[in-house]
């Protein structure tokens, strides 16, 4: 994992004094709201519904186990025991005083973690594969890259005024698990015909009231190029981007105004100017940086392992689960287990003190200390040996924490919807309950197969509606709860917006229209086909009339 | 409609409404129903006022009425942030699945 130098330890402290300052001239009234607000923010901390909201990053998705300990050592000692994992590799605490809040950043500092770019129209975390590192087949470590960008993005002058929010995804696999096409910026990692590694750079991608998908700006970005061309991007949509309506603001308007191509043409004559300039890479720092990420001293192990197919053949629901939770890892005999954090009937993404602490423990004796946050608000061991897998999966279940749902309907995105955001039209947290409780046999959910349910409580899109298989969106009937249902949607490789299905439904049918919605889908469907390969099959129309019967 | 005057205090955040005596009290049910042009003008002036010396943030009038003698708020939104969540959370949220 990358570790703070003296120059990092140094920032991060002094940040937190002077916020520490910001805050006691706040509460005497030497600030006002409207002066202080903004440095608030600057630090994560918000005002939603009940209280304060702190957003702490967590880097590329990466937690230490000891990192792990202080995020429920905070949230018990100044929250309410929990926190809640998003869509964006952050976590939120939602009981917050802001008296307290210089004290939490000084003890998140402890473990070399801030809150710095969670909000605001900066450069927000740097968001990967929460399997980086761990997974086969990658052609590089992204968090490496995200470190980089992280570097050069922290407080950069230029870039901290920007027209919005700015948000930058890296992926280094194939399958995209960092969801890129729904990014301002997206990096894939590419080798190109002389085997060097390089970036296929996307911009223009987000979700929000204007959903777009991300297009291809650039091929082949080689590495020493990085970032000279993201610093070109950012200056040209810093300079064009629109500030007159914080709507269009996003990078994604300009390039669906403009065009990609006349974006392209822009963005390589600011280029032309900084390609050889300090913004270079050298090869001595990306390997300084490469360093940190240096793969784990894994054993030599001898595969197949025997225990590990006998607990699989043994012990069933053990079995169920390796299917859905377990990934393929580079090293034989290691196994990446992703940990549920969507129990049936339980609130998406959250966790409880003493589940982070457990997942801590867990790491340590398991994973080498370290743990993986993920895009859809689950967890990740990343480094486990095949012959610990049933002792972790007992462990996990004995916490609550061993649900075999990963990637199926139950696994659903949820944001915090009028139970907490102060945005919110609707709720959706409790959407996402009762779809759960519809679909609880989970023999039934693995019959169901892929599945992806997306819920936001509002046209922000937190929840990533737009790009579910089943995306559902809160909208507000006259101060009633209605929902519009879209289907088709994808966050993968192959990402897609999805396509409304008709009116919108209320609260107490929304997880009946689900219910017609996978009646008709298990109708047409053929062989193994899932949910979204039906889709793109048979159409809208079964679907359609599935939820719109008149009965 | 009637109002309710509310804020967020602070210091920490807390959902906070104007009561009677012009003090900010957590408690929605001691909650100043304001009836009249007049009475939503003064407390207006509190808000400001309240505001203006740092006490709270974000002061703004809602709808409400009485119901059964008590103040009831008409808004949805705004029932959740007298109540807190609707669901469930953190440990309390985990004993109900064990139950
Ligand atoms: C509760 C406090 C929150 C507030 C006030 C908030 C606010 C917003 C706003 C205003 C946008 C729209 C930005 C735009 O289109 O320009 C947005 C987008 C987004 N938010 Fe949140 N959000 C909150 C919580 C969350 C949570 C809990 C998650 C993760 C579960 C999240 C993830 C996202 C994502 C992924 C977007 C994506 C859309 C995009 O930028 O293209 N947010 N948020
Ligand atoms: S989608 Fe809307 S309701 Fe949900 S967290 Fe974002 S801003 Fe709040």
């Amino acid at each position: 994992m990358y570790q703070y130098d003296q120059y990092d330890h140094a920032f991060v402290a002094n940040r937190v004094e002077q916020y520490r300052g910001q805050v006691s001239r706040r509460l005497a009234g030497d600030l006002s709201e409207d002066q202080f607000k903004p440095l608030r923010l600057m630090n994560g901390l918000y005002l939603q519904l009940h209280a304060y909201m702190l957003r702490v990053a967590v880097p590329y998705g990466t937690l230490s186990s000891g990192q792990m300990r202080k995020l429920a050592e905070i949230s018990r000692k100044y929250d309410r025991g929990y926190g809640h994992f998003t869509t964006r590799q952050n976590i939120q605490f939602n009981w917050i005083k802001l008296e307290q809040s210089p004290d939490i950043l000084a003890e998140l500092a402890s473990v070399e973690m801030h809150a710095i770019q969670t909000s605001g129209n900066t450069i927000r975390n740097t968001t990967s594969d929460p399997f980086a590192g761990a997974v086969a087949g990658e052609i590089d470590d992204p968090r490496v890259w995200c470190e980089i960008i992280r570097q050069w993005s922290t407080l950069h002058p230029e870039f901290s005024f920007l027209p919005r929010k700015f948000k930058i995804a890296v992926t280094g696999s194939e399958d995209d698990r960092a969801a890129i096409k729904v990014h301002d910026i997206g990096l894939a990692l590419r080798r190109n015909e002389a085997g060097e590694i390089g970036f296929e750079v996307l911009v223009g991608g987000g979700l929000g009231r204007t959903p777009m998908i991300g297009k291809t700006i650039r091929e082949f970005v080689s590495q020493r190029d990085l970032l000279s061309y993201l610093e070109a991007i950012l200056r040209t949509y810093n300079l064009i981007g629109r500030r007159d309506n914080k709507y269009k603001a996003r990078i994604k308007i300009m390039v669906h105004e403009l065009g990609i191509d006349e974006v392209r043409r822009q963005v390589d004559a600011e280029w032309e100017h900084l390609r050889n300039g300090a913004l270079v890479l050298p090869d001595e720092e990306v390997a300084r940086i490469r360093a940190f990420f240096a793969a784990p001293a894994f054993e030599t192990i001898e595969t197949p392992v025997r225990s590990y197919e006998v607990a699989r053949f043994e012990d069933q629901a053990f079995a169920r689960w390796t299917r859905t939770n377990v990934a393929a890892h580079r090293q034989p005999g290691y196994g990446i287990a992703v940990i549920s954090l969507k129990p049936i009937g339980g609130v998406p993404g959250d966790a409880t003190a003493e589940q982070m602490e457990k997942v801590a423990e867990l790491a340590e004796r398991y994973s080498l200390g370290e743990i993986r946050v993920t895009h859809t608000q689950n967890l990740v061991l990343p480094h486990v040996r095949l012959s610990d897998m049933h002792s972790l999966w007992q462990a996990l279940e004995e916490a609550g924490l061993g649900t075999a749902n990963i990637g199926l309907i139950s696994d659903i995105i949820a944001c915090p919807g009028l139970d907490y955001c102060a945005l919110a039209n609707t709720r959706s947290i409790p959407v996402a309950q009762r779809i759960q409780h519809r679909v609880d046999n989970i023999d039934r959910q693995h019959d169901l197969r892929d599945l992806s349910v997306k819920i936001s409580g509002c046209i922000n899109a937190c929840g990533h509606h737009h790009i579910g298989n089943i995306g559902i969106l809160g909208v507000d009937r006259r101060g009633e709860e209605y929902y519009q249902i879209t289907i088709g949607g994808r966050a993968d490789e192959n990402a897609r917006l999805g396509d409304v299905i008709g009116p919108a439904v209320s609260y107490d049918n929304v997880s009946t229209a689900v219910e017609r919605l996978l009646d008709a889908y298990v109708q047409e469907r053929k062989d193994d086909e899932t949910f979204i390969d039906t889709y793109d099959r048979v159409g809208l129309k079964p679907f359609k009339e599935a939820v719109y019967v008149t009965d | 409609m009637a109002k309710v005057f509310t804020a967020n205090r602070l210091v920490d955040g807390a959902v906070v409404y104007l009561d009677p005596q012009g003090v900010w009290t957590t408690d929605v049910l001691s909650a100043h129903l304001l009836e009249s042009d007049e009475a939503i003008e003064k407390a207006e002036a509190a808000g400001r006022d309240a505001v203006a010396r740092h006490h709270v943030v974000d002061a703004y009038p809602i709808d409400a009425e009485l119901r059964d003698g008590s103040v009831y708020l008409t808004r949805f939104r705004e029932r959740i942030r007298a109540q807190g969540p609707t669901i469930l959370f953190g440990t309390a949220g985990l004993k109900k699945k064990a139950a």
